[in-house]
Formats: structure tokens, C-alpha cells, sequence
């Protein structure tokens, strides 16, 4: 298998940003509802993390090894940057549980520049994993609206009902795709 | 589901990362609640000295910018007192500068009672979820290996799959023992028109 393809691969599910690191766990438990409103709003979130993604990278690169300090801030603003155009969107607007919505998305986009800086890529590598990740995020984000909908349905008690099964069932599913990481 | 709508599922989502993350055994799981405490005290103490009415909404962007800068701090010391921790669960001791939870005491009507409450509720869910996971993930208790040489652990449960499915396992049985009046709704309840509609 080519090693560029490969890295694709792996980051769509083996290390994907929900599955693996549980970084878009919450906004996909926030922010989605119905499946076929959450096929439209995945795909904004899942754009916000591919920007995100490369210009906290490139950002950070250029700036030089000698003030790689400053990523954390540097992330920070990108983040913020990814947030506002989201909510110019119509996105994240509102309180959740009395805190802003801004907070349900930033640690996922700040994570993810983290997990990519830490990784020491190339530029060709960084736009591959950053695409392949947010093709994985947005198949979670579809994954979880698909099982709120379920179970919005379902006749099961209110007890086993959304954000702990779905939990149980991400599990699962992290289960399985990590089983197929030998692949890579 | 509005009686399932309550302080404990507040703070589980609210803090939902760190407790993901944060969870792979005892000793991490106390490192990150640490943290979290002290960055929301710092946010909480910064909160008060700035001017919201001069800030409109950008003021949370103020709170997380400095709780981002002292996470960022939090982050290199644990790399250097707690390298195993760091290895680990590093990126969620970053994170906890932009987890919600953190700046939930950075509210006007939020008291200090009440924030320690929700970390009170915080700590005891990220232990019992790290106890499970490092219990059956890695077989051993704050480091101590209790399965005989020939016997493995369950390792897959102490990835990121064990957070999800502990994590899930703890918050039905609370949900079981509120239906069964096992436990006292009125200790849940939510302060004032705080919902996750």
C-alpha cells in the first residue's frame, strides 16, 4: 500500500479525532439532533477541523522552531478564528448547560492542531491527515445523529436512553476500529 | 428527558474530555482534577477582575485565553513531575484551558459552593471511571499488578473504548439509582434556568 495513502486510511478511523482521542465526542453529542439536518451542519464542523488543521500547522511552522512556544496561543486563535466564521454560519449560537457553545467545540479544533504539531509531519502528510481526519470526524458526527435518532424512537427505558448509550456504543465502535490498526 | 436533566449529566458533559481522557488510571485522573481545580480557581479570581459590561460576550474569549495559558503552564509541569501521566493523557491537561467546566465558576451568579460541588461530582466520576479502567485495562490498582504472571488484562478497555463504555456504565447506574429514589434528586437538582435544550 502507498505509505501517503496509508496515512489516509489510518486517519479516517484507526486514530480518528472522535474514536481514538474523544475530541469531538461533545460537539457531536451537542450539536447533533435529526440525521438529515446533521449531514449538512457535519459537514461545517468537519470543514472548520480541516482549516483549522492547516493553518495552525502552517502558522506554527513558519514561525520557527524557536518560538514552537507559542503554538498553544497560536492554536488558541485559530481556533477562535474557525469558531466565529462556524458562528457567522448559524452555528454554535446559544448557551449549553449555561456555558457558551464556543466551549463545546474548541477543545476538538485545539486538540487536533496539537496532535498534528506533536506528530512532526510534512507538509504532504499534514494535508492528508488533516482531510483524512475530517472525513472521520464528519462519519462520527453522522454516526452519533443516526443513534440519537434511534434512540430518540426506541421503546427502551429513558435510563439507557442518548449521551450514556451512545457512549457505550462509540466504545464499541472504538473497539472495532482500533482492532483493524494492524492493517496500516 | 427533563428528569434526567441535572447537575450530575451537567458536569459529565461539561467536563466530558477530561474525564475521556483523563481517565486511563488513578493517578492521572487525580493529576487532571488538580489541574482543572486550579485553573478554575485562576479563571474564577481573573473573572473578577474583569469588566464584563465593557466586554460584552468576548469576556469568556478573555477567561480561556488566560485558562489556555495556564493549562499550556500545567502541561510542562506534569511533563516534568509526571512524565508518565504526560505521555499519556499530556493533551488533556492542555485541553482542560478549553474545556466548559473550567470557566463555569467564571459566572456572576455561580457561587463557590456551587463550583465545588460540581468538582466534587467531577472527581468522584473520573475515579470510578479510571479505577474501572485501569482495574480491567491494565490490571493493577495505582500501579499495583493484581493478575498472576500467564493472566491478561483486558487491554482494549484501557484505550480510549473503556472511557466510552465505563463512562457510559457509571452514568446509567446513577440514572438507575435517581429513578429508584436511591438518590436524592433534590442534591441534582440544576440552579436556575440552566437546561442542555
Amino acid at each position: 500500500m502507498n505509505e501517503t495513502f496509508g496515512l489516509f486510511l489510518e486517519n479516517i478511523l484507526p486514530v480518528n479525532l472522535v474514536l481514538i482521542y474523544s475530541l469531538g465526542v461533545l460537539v457531536s453529542l451537542v450539536e447533533t439532533d435529526r440525521v438529515r439536518p446533521s449531514l449538512v451542519k457535519g459537514v461545517k464542523f468537519a470543514f472548520a477541523i480541516l482549516f483549522a488543521g492547516i493553518f495552525g500547522w502552517v502558522i506554527v511552522d513558519s514561525i520557527g522552531i524557536e518560538f514552537e512556544f507559542l503554538a498553544a496561543w497560536v492554536f488558541f486563535l485559530v481556533s477562535l478564528g474557525a469558531i466565529i466564521v462556524l458562528q457567522y454560519l448559524g452555528e454554535l449560537k446559544g448557551d449549553y448547560y449555561g456555558m457558551p457553545k464556543l466551549f463545546i467545540f474548541m477543545p476538538a479544533l485545539l486538540g487536533f492542531q496539537w496532535i498534528i504539531l506533536e506528530r512532526n509531519l510534512v507538509f504532504t502528510e499534514m494535508m492528508v491527515t488533516a482531510f483524512a481526519n475530517a472525513i472521520g470526524f464528519y462519519i462520527a458526527f453522522v454516526l452519533i445523529a443516526t443513534l440519537k435518532e434511534q434512540m430518540r424512537i426506541s421503546e427502551a427505558s429513558d435510563i439507557f436512553k442518548l449521551a450514556p448509550a451512545i457512549l457505550i456504543g462509540l466504545g464499541i465502535a472504538a473497539m472495532g476500529v482500533s482492532g483493524f490498526l494492524f492493517l496500516y | 428527558m427533563p428528569k434526567f436533566n441535572n447537575i450530575f449529566e451537567q458536569v459529565v458533559l461539561l467536563g466530558l474530555l477530561p474525564i475521556l481522557g483523563g481517565s486511563r488510571n488513578i493517578q492521572t485522573a487525580v493529576v487532571v482534577t488538580v489541574v482543572l481545580i486550579l485553573i478554575s480557581l485562576i479563571s474564577r479570581a481573573v473573572s473578577k477582575l474583569v469588566n464584563v459590561e465593557l466586554l460584552a460576550d468576548a469576556h469568556w474569549i478573555v477567561y480561556s485565553a488566560f485558562g489556555v495559558s495556564f493549562s499550556y503552564i500545567a502541561y510542562l509541569l506534569t511533563a516534568y513531575l509526571y512524565p508518565g501521566v504526560y505521555q499519556h493523557s499530556g493533551l488533556y491537561i492542555l485541553l482542560i484551558g478549553v474545556t466548559p467546566l473550567t470557566y463555569y465558576g467564571c459566572k456572576d451568579n455561580v457561587s463557590l459552593s456551587q463550583l465545588w460541588k460540581r468538582i466534587n461530582i467531577f472527581f468522584i466520576t473520573i475515579i470510578a471511571v479510571a479505577f474501572l479502567r485501569e482495574l480491567f485495562g491494565f490490571g493493577s490498582i495505582l500501579g499495583y499488578e493484581l493478575y498472576d504472571i500467564g493472566f491478561a488484562p483486558l487491554s482494549a478497555l484501557g484505550g480510549s473504548a473503556g472511557g466510552f463504555i465505563f463512562l457510559g456504565v457509571v452514568w446509567i447506574l446513577f440514572r438507575l439509582l435517581l429513578s429508584l429514589d436511591k438518590v436524592d434528586a433534590n442534591l441534582f437538582a440544576l440552579e436556575g434556568g440552566e437546561s442542555n435544550e
